[in-house]
C-alpha cells in the first residue's frame, strides 16, 4: 500500500508518536476534530515535544548554479555546484528553483540524484519535464524538501538559518519521523513572558532554542507564527495559537 | 459533471497549464501531497509564473450602497442603487456585505445578476437567504468580486495598494484565464531587495508582482505574504515560503 497523502483526517501514525518508518509523504496535512492541523517531518536531531521546528540548513553552495543547456521536456539537469558535499537524494522531493532567466520563476519538483563531493558535475532527475528551455545563462538554486531533516529552531542572535514549520507534539528521534503542529492550540517553549491576544513570532535569541515570543515593536523581520492564547512565563510552556498552515 | 470544489487532492487541471474554461470552482484549493496547497484563480490580465498575484482592483464607487428596496428575512435577492456601471455577473461569487446596521457584520454570496449602464437600480440574487432584514433607510451594502476573479499581478501601489495578495503563479496564465497559485509551502517569486533566509517576507510597495523582506519600524503596513526561504537577490525569483494560505 501507498503512503497517505492528500489531505487526511486518519493518520496511519498517531499525533504522539516518533516512528522509524515513514509512513506518510512529507508536508503531508492531517486534520483533528478540534479545528487543529498538523504535518509530517522527518527530524534531523533530537526533538522534544513543544519545540519550534525549522528547515534544514542552507547551503549557499548549491545555489545560483549554472545548468547545462535544456529543452523543454527534458527531465534530467546537468549542473555543477559549490564544494559542499551533498549526500544522494539529499534534494529527493525538493526543488530546483530557476531564479534567473531563461526559465525564471519556475520551480520543480527534484525526484533523485546521486552523492555528490562538491564542485563536481551533478545530475538531477526532475519528476516534471522542464517547461521553459535552461540556457548556460540561467541559474537554479537547489532546495531542500522543507519538512525534511528538520531541526530545532534556532533564532542564531539575528542570524536565521532557516523557516519555521511548527511545533511538536512528542519528542521525535533523530531520524525518525513524526507530526508537528502547523495550525490552533499547541503548547510551545516561550523566550520572554507571553501576553495574551499579542502576536507570537520566532525567537532570535541565540540562547534558548526552539521558542516563540511576543511581538513587540522592532521585531518585524521575524517570522510571524501565531497569536499568545494565553499569558504565558519566561521558558514555561504555555499556549499558543499556530497560524503557520 | 458540476465542477470539482472543496479540497482537492487530484487536480482535473495541471499546476503547470491554464485553461479558458473553469475546471474547479474559484478559489478551490488542492494539494500536491507533500505540503504545497495552491488555489483556483480566473485572471483579468496576462501574468508570468513566479509573480505575486492581487486581487481585482477594489471598485469604491459600488461601496456604501443604499438598499433600493427593504430586504426581509428569508428573500434571497437585493435591490441596490449601484454607484455607476456594472457587466452581468461582474460579482457572482463575490459577496453583499452589510456594512451598516441593521443587518451589518453579514456578507452574503452573489449568485448571478444582470448587467446595467451608470448609476442605477439592480437585483443582486443571493445563494443564502437573507438572515436579518435590510432597510433603505440606514443599512449600507458593499459589492466585492470574488478575491479569486480577475486576479492580475501584485501592483505595487507604492504604499497605496489597490488589492490583496493572494498567491504566487507557478506557471505562465493568460489573460481571461483559469490556472493555480500557490498559497502555502515553497514557491519561486519575483524578489524586491535581497532576500534574507529565516525572516519573515511582505507584498512589495515599489515592485509590481514582487515580495520584500519585512523590516522593522518600515513594512507594518504591508501584507505578510510568508518567509524567505532561502537567501535571495534583488530582480530574481529565490524560494519563498508562502503562508497565505
Amino acid at each position: 500500500m501507498g503512503l497517505q497523502s492528500g489531505f487526511i483526517s486518519v493518520p496511519g501514525q498517531s499525533l504522539f508518536k516518533s516512528s522509524s518508518t515513514q509512513e506518510h509523504p512529507l508536508g503531508v496535512k492531517v486534520t483533528a476534530g478540534d479545528g487543529r492541523e498538523f504535518r509530517y517531518i522527518s527530524a534531523a536531531e533530537d526533538i522534544a515535544a513543544g519545540l519550534l521546528v525549522q528547515t534544514t540548513l542552507e547551503h549557499t553552495n548549491h545555489e545560483s548554479l549554472t545548468p547545462d543547456a535544456s529543452a523543454i521536456g527534458d527531465t534530467t539537469i546537468v549542473m555543477t555546484p559549490g564544494g559542499t558535499a551533498m549526500t544522494a537524494n539529499e534534494y529527493a522531493t525538493g526543488w530546483m528553483v530557476v531564479t534567473n532567466t531563461p526559465g525564471l520563476g519556475l520551480m520543480y519538483e527534484i525526484d533523485r540524484h546521486a552523492a555528490n563531493a562538491g564542485s563536481v558535475a551533478l545530475t538531477l532527475y526532475l519528476k516534471d519535464p522542464i517547461k521553459v528551455a535552461l540556457t548556460t545563462s540561467s541559474r537554479v538554486d537547489l532546495v531542500h524538501n522543507p519538512y525534511k531533516d528538520c531541526l530545532i529552531f534556532d533564532g542564531g542572535n539575528g542570524t536565521e538559518t532557516g523557516i519555521p514549520l511548527g511545533v511538536t507534539q512528542c519528542a521525535i528521534t533523530s531520524g525518525e519521523f513524526g507530526w508537528i503542529c502547523v495550525t490552533g492550540a499547541t503548547s510551545c517553549l516561550a523566550d520572554g513572558t507571553l501576553t495574551i491576544g499579542h502576536g507570537a513570532v520566532a525567537t532570535n535569541s541565540n540562547t534558548i532554542n526552539g521558542a516563540v515570543e511576543c511581538m513587540a515593536n522592532a521585531m518585524e523581520t521575524q517570522c510571524p507564527v501565531g497569536y499568545c492564547l494565553t499569558s504565558g512565563t519566561d521558558t514555561e510552556y504555555p499556549a499558543i495559537f499556530l497560524r503557520i498552515g | 459533471m458540476s465542477l470539482q470544489s472543496g479540497y482537492i487532492g487530484a487536480m482535473g487541471s495541471s499546476l503547470y497549464t491554464n485553461s479558458s474554461i473553469p475546471q474547479h470552482s474559484l478559489g478551490a484549493k488542492c494539494t500536491d501531497g507533500a505540503g504545497r496547497e495552491f488555489r483556483y484563480v480566473k485572471t483579468s490580465a496576462a501574468i508570468a509564473a513566479g509573480k505575486l498575484v492581487g486581487t481585482y482592483t477594489e471598485n469604491a464607487t459600488e461601496h456604501s450602497l443604499a438598499p433600493q428596496a427593504a430586504a426581509a428575512i428569508g428573500a434571497t435577492s437585493v435591490s441596490i442603487t449601484t454607484g455607476g456601471t456594472i457587466t452581468a455577473n461582474a460579482y457572482e461569487g463575490g459577496y453583499l456585505v452589510v456594512t451598516n446596521t441593521p443587518g451589518e457584520g453579514i456578507a452574503y454570496e452573489i449568485s448571478h445578476h444582470a448587467g446595467r449602464t451608470g448609476s442605477g437600480t439592480l437585483v443582486f440574487y443571493l445563494k443564502d437567504p437573507i438572515k436579518v432584514a435590510l432597510t433603505t433607510a440606514a443599512s449600507k451594502i458593499d459589492l466585492v468580486p470574488n478575491p479569486y476573479a480577475g486576479v492580475m499581478t501584485w501592483v505595487d501601489g507604492s504604499g497605496t495598494e489597490t488589492g490583496v495578495p493572494v498567491g504566487v503563479t507557478t506557471y505562465a496564465l493568460d489573460s481571461g484565464y483559469y490556472g493555480w497559485v500557490c498559497v502555502h509551502g515553497a514557491a519561486s517569486c519575483l524578489a524586491d531587495g535581497t532576500l534574507t533566509i529565516g525572516h519573515g517576507v511582505v507584498a512589495s510597495d515599489a515592485a509590481d508582482g514582487a515580495v520584500e523582506v519585512a523590516v522593522a519600524a518600515s513594512t507594518e503596513a504591508l501584507c505578510p505574504v510568508g518567509y524567505a526561504l532561502t537567501t535571495g537577490a534583488t530582480g530574481e525569483y529565490p524560494a519563498i515560503f508562502v503562508t497565505i494560505g
